[in-house]
């Protein structure tokens, strides 16, 4: 799963969540191929983002690589409360999620520091 | 590293230079405490500096406040919500512009609080949901002051955290002698904060000292916690904190409970990518 701004949205990647009002009312469900129509419509709506399955990643490899260094991360930020039962816990449930692929996932690679901008492994 | 005095003498200047309400809110808050005037007046009062109602609809009606209706006008805003949290709002939008533009994960990561607090408050059932994530947004209120404010005291902060791997807090009470936290309740002070919003922003590493709010406190303490565990945002440094055992048992979160929650926080926070420009 990844979040992308409307206006790099492309014909054919998928809505992974539905697309809600502040309030929770649906207005696209999840599941739904994104279209030039859609487009048009998410722009109607003045929505910003939508999430989107899948990700980025140009091949396996680079996917594998990307989910080993947020591992890392995520190990490194839980490394000082390692006795704690509890976090150690949530740590481990953060890491399947990562691994799922639900969680902080960011997959664009440019240089510009998308990995910033994006707030996940941030640190 | 400072002696008392100079600390002292820094909190002073500190308290000086906190901002203060824009003039209009604290003519709102007499009306308010005065009781003379009508939800409907006081929703004209604000509607009259357009750009400040619009910023408050629209973070009313953002996701992580997670209403159940969409508020429409700030009359309707002031009785769904309560005045407290109006206000809130309203200082919110006036202090996080700030910060948007110069401390993007500063701000990422106080949304990301304000998400979790509200998921956790759904999943306790407690009432005032809305109260308590605005709690949560605005719990790491005095580090956006203290990067307006003091920013050569920040970069010392920031080297002591990259250099010696202090975390946030321990740094700011090297530097300055008191942290975020207590910069945070003088400015809840300032601005005649409900102690149901002071006490998550000054104890919430420290939530074993709240007296009257201990719930919201906890929550929010715990979602600071699982928000930098996730890594969503910038909370000063990378190190999730200790996790208060007491804050823990008081929110009474069983296992089931807590995998439902993360599993939530994980939907909801998805990072965002930020593709370069086509040419
Ligand atoms: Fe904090
Ligand atoms: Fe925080």
């Amino acid at each position: 799963m990844f979040k992308l701004t409307i206006d790099k949205l492309q014909e054919g990647m998928v809505l992974a969540q539905d697309v809600t009002r502040g309030d929770g009312v649906v207005l696209i469900s999840a599941g739904r191929q994104v279209t030039g129509e859609v487009i048009s419509l998410l722009h109607r709506l003045e929505v910003e983002t939508v999430v989107l399955e899948g990700d980025l990643f140009a091949s396996e490899e680079e996917r594998v690589e990307h989910l080993r260094r947020q591992e890392q991360a995520l190990d490194h930020r839980f490394s000082r409360v390692t006795d704690d039962p509890v976090l150690m816990g949530i740590r481990e449930l953060l890491r399947h999620h990562l691994r799922e692929g639900r969680a902080a996932m960011p997959a664009a690679e440019d240089p510009a520091g998308a990995g910033e901008q994006a707030g996940g492994e941030s640190c | 590293m400072l002696g008392d005095r100079a600390a002292a003498k820094k909190r002073v200047q500190l308290i000086k230079n906190l901002p203060t309400l824009p003039g209009m809110i604290e003519q709102i808050s007499k009306a308010v405490e005065s009781q003379r005037f009508s939800v409907d007046d006081i929703g004209k009062l604000i509607s009259r500096d357009q750009v400040l109602s619009a910023k408050v609809l629209k973070l009313a009606n953002s996701a992580f406040f997670g209403f159940s209706r969409k508020v429409g006008s700030l009359t309707q805003a002031l009785v769904l919500l309560g005045f407290d949290v109006v206000k809130g709002l309203i200082l919110t939008s006036s202090v996080f512009d700030l910060m948007k533009a110069k401390a993007e994960g500063l701000w990422l990561h106080s949304m990301g609080v304000a998400t979790a607090s509200s998921i956790i408050a759904a999943h306790l059932e407690m009432e005032d949901a809305e109260e308590i994530s605005l709690a949560g947004l605005l719990h790491d209120l005095g580090k956006v002051v203290l990067r307006a404010h003091m920013t050569e005291d920040m970069e010392a902060i920031g080297a002591l955290v990259e250099d010696q791997g202090l975390s946030t807090r321990e740094a700011e009470q090297a530097v300055l002698g008191f942290t975020h936290a207590e910069v945070g309740r003088w400015l809840a002070e300032s601005w005649k904060l409900p102690e149901q919003l002071a006490e998550p922003i000054q104890y919430h590493h420290d939530p074993g000292r709240a007296k009257d709010a201990p719930l919201v406190t906890a929550v929010v303490h715990f979602a600071d916690i699982m928000v930098r565990g996730y890594g969503y945002g910038d909370g000063g440094d990378p190190w999730v904190p200790p996790l208060d055992r007491a804050a823990l048992a008081r929110m009474s979160l069983g296992p089931e409970l807590l995998k439902e929650i993360i599993a939530e926080v994980c939907d909801k926070l998805v990072p965002e990518v930020a593709l370069p420009d086509d040419d």
